[in-house]
C-alpha cells in the first residue's frame, strides 16, 4: 500500500487515537476493494443523527459513531478533515417540528443533540439529499463522498466528479481522515460507458424522468454504465434529479453518461473510450407504464397521507407548486407534506412561494422525507407519493394502499382527499 | 491484477482474498443480489424484499454467494446492521467487488473471496444448499 507522509503520521498515532484507527481501517477498506492507494477528499456530504435500527451501540454521537465505526469508545475532536468541506444529509427530524412527524419532543432533542454535536465537530448541518442545489457541487475531477445515493449518479455523471458509493461507514472514515481509497469511479478506465440505451418514451415531464429511470436500473448489472446518446428531450437539473433517485433505487450504477450533458461525453466516442458499447438497452412507452402499474395501488379510495419532494425540491419546484395551490385548500384531516432543504425553505419564504402553500395547508419538511422522517405517516389509512423511489420503498413497508402519480395528481387528491384513477 | 484459476476437478474457485479469515457454512446463492434498503431484516437476516427468489430465507451464518451489492447506498448500512445483530452472512463470495460491499465486509470483518473471471461465475458453479469453505487468506472457495 502507497502511503504519503500523513497518512503513515496518522497510521502510527501522532494526530490521535480517533484518526489512528480511522486510517487502520480506511488501510483495510483499500485492501478490501483492492486498491494500492489513497487520494484526497475534497467534498462530503454525510449522516449524523442517531441511526436507531442500524447502529445500536453507544448514547451519543461521540460513543455511538466511535464504537460503530472504529470498534472503540472515543471522544471526537473534530469529525472533517482539514481541506474537507462536510454538510450533512437527510435525517430522522424535521427542521422544526416533532410534532409533524409524529414525534416525542424528548426524541426530537436526542437526534438533534447528535445534528449539534456534528456542528460543533465541523460538520454544516444542511439536511438535504439535494446539495448541489444550495452549493454544494464538487466540480469535475475533485473527488466527492456522499451518503445519497442519486448523489453519487448526479456528481459523477454530471459534474464530471469523482467517486463510489461505500455507505455510511466508510464515508463517515474518508470525512474524518480526508482521505479514501483510490479506486473504482475514481480512475479513467473505469468511467467508460458500457451500454447503448436506446429511448422510445416520453421525456417531457419529471415523471417521465422518474420512471424512465426506475426501469432503465432495472435492466442493468452491477457495474454497467448506461449512456444516453438520443431520442430524449435534453433534461434540466431538475428532471435529473428525479432520473437519478429512481435509477438508483432499481439498480447500483454509480455513472450515468448523457451526451451533449455529461462532460465526459462530448460525443458518444468520448462516452464509450473509442470503444464498441457491450450492449444495448431498449426502454419502451409500454415499459415505462408497465412500471407506472406495478407502483401505483390499483384501486381508487381515499388518501389522507401525500408527500412531494424526493428528492428535495428546488426552489423552482416550489414556485410551481405554490402556483397550483394558490386559492386551493387542503382537505381537512389530510396531511400534506412537501420536503426541501433550510436555504430552499428560507428563499421559499422570502418570495411568498411558502405562504402560499401554508395557507393552502401543506406543510414544508427540511431535512427529510417518508423514508428517514421516522413516523411522520403513522395512522395515515393511504399514501400518496410522486417520487418512484419512494413509492418503491414504502410498499415493502406500509401495510394501507400506497399510490404513484404526478405531482398534479398528488395535489388534487390532498384538496379532495381521494385518489382516482387517472389512466 | 491477481492471477485467477478455476479448478473444476476439486470443486476450487479461486479469486481475489479480499478479507482473511476462513469460515464454512451453507451456501444461500442469489444471482440478482439483494437489495439492502428493505431488503433484509436486520434483526433476523430474512431476506423481505418483495418477490426477490429467496424472501424468507434467512442470510444468517450463510455463505453468501452474489454477484456484488443491489439498490441504493443504504446496503452496506442495513447488511453491517445485520453484522451487528449477530445475523450477517458468516462469508460473502462475490463476482465482483463493489464499494457498497467492500463497507460491509471491512466493517464486519468477516472472509471474503471476489473478483473472479468472467469465465467463471461463482453464482451459477456454487449452488444454494452448497456447504462451501471459504478460505480468505488464499482466495478459494471450495464445494465441499
Amino acid at each position: 500500500m502507497k502511503l504519503s507522509q500523513r497518512d503513515k503520521q496518522m497510521l502510527q498515532g501522532d494526530f490521535g487515537e480517533v484518526l489512528q484507527i480511522a486510517m487502520q481501517k480506511t488501510i483495510e477498506y483499500a485492501k478490501v476493494l483492492g486498491a494500492e492507494e489513497l487520494i484526497d477528499v475534497d467534498k462530503s456530504t454525510s449522516c449524523y443523527d442517531e441511526m436507531s435500527g442500524f447502529l445500536d451501540v453507544g448514547k451519543d454521537l461521540d460513543s455511538k459513531y466511535s464504537l460503530g465505526y472504529l470498534g472503540k469508545e472515543l471522544q471526537f475532536d473534530s469529525l472533517v478533515a482539514e481541506e474537507c468541506f462536510c454538510q450533512d444529509d437527510a435525517c430522522t427530524i424535521d427542521g422544526e417540528s416533532w410534532e409533524i412527524c409524529n414525534q416525542s419532543k424528548e426524541f426530537y432533542d436526542y437526534v438533534k443533540s447528535f445534528l449539534d454535536r456534528a456542528v460543533d465537530l465541523g460538520v454544516v448541518r444542511m439536511g438535504s439529499c439535494t446539495p448541489y442545489l444550495t452549493g454544494w457541487v464538487p466540480l469535475q475531477g475533485e473527488v466527492f463522498v456522499t451518503t445519497e445515493s442519486s448523489n453519487i449518479l448526479m456528481c459523477n455523471s454530471v459534474f464530471g466528479a469523482r467517486g463510489n458509493c461505500g455507505g455510511q461507514a466508510t464515508t463517515f472514515l474518508a470525512t474524518l481522515t480526508g482521505r479514501t481509497p483510490l479506486w473504482g469511479y475514481h480512475l479513467y478506465e473505469n468511467r467508460a460507458g458500457t451500454h447503448l440505451v436506446k429511448i422510445q418514451c416520453r421525456t417531457e415531464t419529471r415523471q417521465d424522468w422518474d420512471l424512465l429511470g426506475y426501469v432503465l436500473g432495472e435492466q442493468l448489472e452491477p457495474g454497467d454504465v448506461p449512456v444516453l446518446v438520443d431520442g430524449f428531450k435534453k433534461p434540466d437539473i431538475i428532471l435529473l434529479k428525479s432520473f437519478f433517485a429512481s435509477l438508483a433505487t432499481t439498480s447500483s450504477a454509480e455513472l450515468c453518461l448523457i451526451v451533449g450533458i455529461s462532460p465526459e461525453a462530448r460525443d458518444m466516442d468520448d462516452a464509450f473510450h473509442g470503444q464498441k458499447p457491450k450492449g444495448e438497452i431498449l426502454i419502451t412507452q409500454e415499459m415505462v407504464d408497465d412500471a407506472k402499474r406495478r407502483l401505483c395501488h390499483p384501486e381508487e379510495g381515499s388518501v389522507d397521507f401525500v408527500q412531494i419532494g424526493c428528492p428535495h425540491c428546488s426552489v423552482q419546484e416550489l414556485k410551481d407548486l405554490a402556483d397550483y395551490m394558490k386559492d386551493k385548500r387542503v382537505k381537512e384531516g389530510v396531511k400534506f407534506t412537501i420536503n426541501t432543504s433550510f436555504p430552499i425553505l428560507k428563499t421559499a419564504e422570502v418570495n411568498g412561494y411558502a405562504q402560499i402553500l401554508r395557507d393552502a395547508g401543506a406543510y414544508i419538511t427540511t431535512c427529510g422525507c417518508i423514508n428517514v422522517h421516522e413516523g411522520i405517516s403513522d395512522g395515515a389509512c393511504a399514501i400518496a407519493l410522486s417520487s418512484s423511489k419512494l413509492a418503491h420503498y414504502q410498499k415493502s413497508e406500509q401495510t394501507v394502499p400506497v399510490y404513484y402519480g404526478t405531482d398534479e395528481e398528488l395535489m388534487d387528491a390532498a384538496v379532495c382527499g381521494y385518489w382516482r384513477e387517472t389512466t | 491484477m491477481n492471477q485467477i484459476a478455476t479448478n473444476k476437478s476439486t470443486s476450487i474457485l479461486i479469486g481475489r482474498p479480499a478479507m482473511a479469515g476462513i469460515a464454512e457454512g451453507i451456501a444461500l446463492v442469489c444471482p440478482n443480489s439483494i437489495m439492502g434498503w428493505n431488503g433484509v431484516d436486520m434483526d433476523t437476516g430474512v431476506i423481505v424484499e418483495k418477490g426477490h427468489p429467496q424472501e424468507g430465507m434467512s442470510i444468517k451464518d450463510k455463505v453468501l454467494v452474489i454477484p456484488g451489492s443491489r439498490g441504493s447506498i443504504g446496503w452496506s448500512d442495513y447488511f453491517y446492521g445485520c453484522h451487528l445483530h449477530g445475523c450477517g452472512p458468516a462469508a460473502y463470495v462475490l463476482t465482483s467487488m463493489d464499494s457498497k460491499c467492500g463497507t460491509a465486509i471491512v466493517m464486519s470483518g468477516v472472509p471474503c473471496v471476489c473478483d473472479f473471471t468472467e469465465a467463471h461465475d461463482p453464482c451459477a458453479e456454487i449452488k444454494t444448499g452448497d456447504f462451501v469453505r471459504v478460505d480468505g487468506n488464499a482466495g478459494t472457495v471450495e464445494i465441499l
